[in-house]
């Protein structure tokens, strides 16, 4: 008999129903000075975990006026390894600290044996792996004792060994760890497209009460000979395909927190604030069209 | 001077600051210092996956193309050392 | 958790360690091969790790140019993986790694600078520390001042180097103007690395009397050793102009007896 996971809170205040922009290092003074219009910003968590300096410094003055989400990139929740405590309690440390709305990781492992990769890896979609991801999701929760958003993430290859589909894997997961998601549509369109799935059979297969957040985010086509494959750059506005995408989530799930994402070639902030616009007015026009 | 006295009255000129100079606050420095105005560095954790991710390049170096593995920076302006490698 | 560990092992091995194990088996082949699918990892992780390097090291790899940093880097990152899942933990063995590096053994200078770079990138994300209590130093016992113990700022760094590593950095600051040309004649240098309240980054050139004494007391000499030590290296050092400068500055933080 499986115990019932516990449920837990997120963080103190909310995030709007409202996009919001990731907050990166060339952009701290200009988000202090001229505060840009969006709903909330999303902080990478490791790039905080120093001791001091301006990272925490700029962190601690922008936190002031923007609710935050706190995203992680490198717990490696899908690793056989143990948990690494040291990360754990610097980002329990740093939870404490800017008390973010949202905390977040990435269905993915990035180390075993000790050796990192720094990279979001897949898993294979077994029974055995779901019951590894569930262990470790909770453990995670028990010690921050909050609950963690788990992000899809763009993927590349697929294991012989999957028994599951991803939309299943992650719905089972979120069901048996209590575990909010964390949507990338961008991610969803990437692998869709790399695996040959249909992404709408994804959204449908979503639980749409676990969903807190959404992310979306420019890709790269690559072409070997006459296949394609797409990459998860973070380079670019977002495609008209993954808008479209978007939309329909937004039918599904309703208006969901929704994160701008550029890494790659970042822009003036000016153009993640368009493309936050741009969300918003998805999320408006789904409204106005269901109310007709 | 013996030790002593040094260690004393090197102790004490911290206090002929006067107790209401805060430490810690700023001071003139050399001129020849240099300083780093401004410097935010780029947060390392951003999910930066390289639009050439898959333009093979990193797959199997350490064969051929041997003239790559010369260093061609500025160090050619870097002068008045021996450029060869110690025997 | 067997097989998935087993999956993992076999995927870090041949990703890192370029090693051809059965793995290939295990990837699903439509349209694109395994090999190749596996090849976006392999470049995604070497490119992201090196990346990481450039971040903490770019006068190094101005030195050296792209190409051959690259070429390093690839050859860094298996033997000195990373171990950490904050990229900003990674990289601090490269100095070690460039002195033992048989293509860039001409560059005899370019360990140390790779070493500034990484204290540099330290003292960065360093701790802040609130200055010395000078009230509690003052009731400290004159007779006992000597046995007096203190403590560098978290966010201080010391170093030494036989060649114009200060030069060579400011000469490959992207903003520099002038002369880059750096004489290695011009001879090695001592240096403070520090983070002032102000956040910013000051690097010191400092004398032999004044390093002497910060290098002993960071290596926690009892204060009379270090005052020794300075004139040991430099007998006109002026001590009391020094003691007071640094707590002034914030270089010295704490003490103990």
């Amino acid at each position: 008999m499986v115990a019932k996971p516990a449920r837990y809170r997120l963080g103190p205040g909310t995030i709007p129903a409202q996009a919001g922009i990731g907050l990166r290092a060339p952009h701290y003074l200009e988000v202090l000075e001229t505060r840009p219009p969006v709903g909330w910003l999303e902080a990478h968590s490791e790039n905080y975990f120093g001791a001091g300096g301006k990272p925490l410094y700029y962190l601690e003055r922008i936190r002031a006026h923007y609710p935050l989400s706190l995203h992680g990139i490198g717990l490696s929740i899908g690793s056989t390894d143990a948990l690494n405590s040291r990360h754990l309690d610097r980002l329990k440390t740093l939870i404490r600290r800017f008390e973010p709305v949202l905390v977040s990781e990435h269905l993915s492992w990035s180390s075993v044996g000790g050796r990192y990769l720094n990279d979001l890896l897949p898993l294979p979609y077994t029974e055995e792996a779901l019951a590894h991801m569930v262990r470790r999701v909770s453990q995670v929760q028990d010690y921050l004792e909050r609950q963690i958003l788990i992000e899809n993430v763009s993927s590349y290859l697929q294991y012989t060994e999957s028994t599951l589909p991803e939309w299943e894997f992650i719905a089972a997961l979120t069901e048996r760890s209590g575990c909010g998601l964390l949507l990338d549509v961008n991610n969803i369109y990437v692998s869709a497209c790399n695996h040959g799935f249909d992404p709408g059979v994804y959204l449908q297969a979503i639980p749409a009460a676990a969903v807190r957040e959404i992310h979306l985010a420019g890709f790269t086509v690559n072409r070997f000979g006459q296949r394609e494959i797409l990459i998860d750059t973070h380079n670019q506005r977002v495609y008209p395909q993954v808008w479209a995408l978007y939309r329909q989530a937004v039918r599904r799930f309703g208006p969901i927190p929704t994160l701008i994402e550029w890494d790659t070639d970042l822009p003036a902030l000016e153009v993640l604030v368009d493309e936050a616009r741009r969300a918003d007015a998805i999320v408006g026009e789904e409204r106005h069209g269901a109310a007709a | 001077m013996t030790t002593k006295t040094i260690v004393n009255s090197a102790i004490a000129s911290a206090f002929a600051l006067g107790l209401l100079a805060s430490a810690g606050s700023a001071v003139a420095a050399d001129q020849q210092t240099e300083k780093c105005y401004g410097i935010v560095k780029a947060g390392k954790n951003d999910c930066q996956t390289s639009a050439h991710a898959c333009a093979g390049q990193a797959s199997k170096d350490g064969q051929g193309d041997s003239w790559v593995y010369v260093p061609k920076g500025t160090c050619e302006k870097i002068v008045g050392g021996s450029l060869k490698p110690k025997a | 958790m067997a097989r998935l560990r087993e999956l993992q092992a076999d995927f870090a091995q041949a990703v890192l360690d370029g090693v051809d194990t059965a793995f290939g088996h295990c990837i699903r082949a439509s349209g694109l091969g395994g090999g190749r699918r596996l090849q976006v990892y392999r470049n995604n992780v070497f490119l992201s790790l090196t990346e990481a390097l450039k971040a903490v090291y770019p006068v190094t790899q101005r030195l050296v140019g792209e190409d051959f940093f690259r070429y390093a880097a690839a050859r860094y990152i298996p033997l000195h993986p990373s171990t950490s899942g904050n990229l900003h933990d990674f990289g601090g063995s490269l100095p070690e790694f460039l002195a033992t590096f048989e293509p860039a053994a001409a560059l005899t200078y370019l360990p140390d600078v790779a070493r500034l770079e990484w204290a540099y990138h330290q003292v960065f994300h360093a701790a802040h520390h609130p200055p010395l209590d000078l009230a509690a130093l003052a009731v400290a016992p004159a007779e006992r001042h000597g046995e007096l113990t203190f403590t560098l700022h978290p966010a201080a760094r010391l170093l030494v180097s036989a060649f114009p590593i200060l030069r060579i950095w400011q000469v490959n600051q992207a903003d520099f103007v002038g002369d880059p040309t750096v004489d290695l004649t011009e001879g090695g240098i001592r240096l403070l690395l520090i983070r002032r309240e102000n956040l910013e980054i000051e690097l010191q050139p400092l004398p032999a009397g004044e390093f002497a004494l910060l290098q002993a007391l960071a290596e926690q000499q009892d204060f009379a050793t270090a005052c020794e030590r300075a004139l040991a290296v430099q007998p006109d050092t002026d001590l009391p102009a020094l003691f007071s400068k640094h707590v002034q500055q914030g270089a010295l933080v704490d003490f103990s007896r």
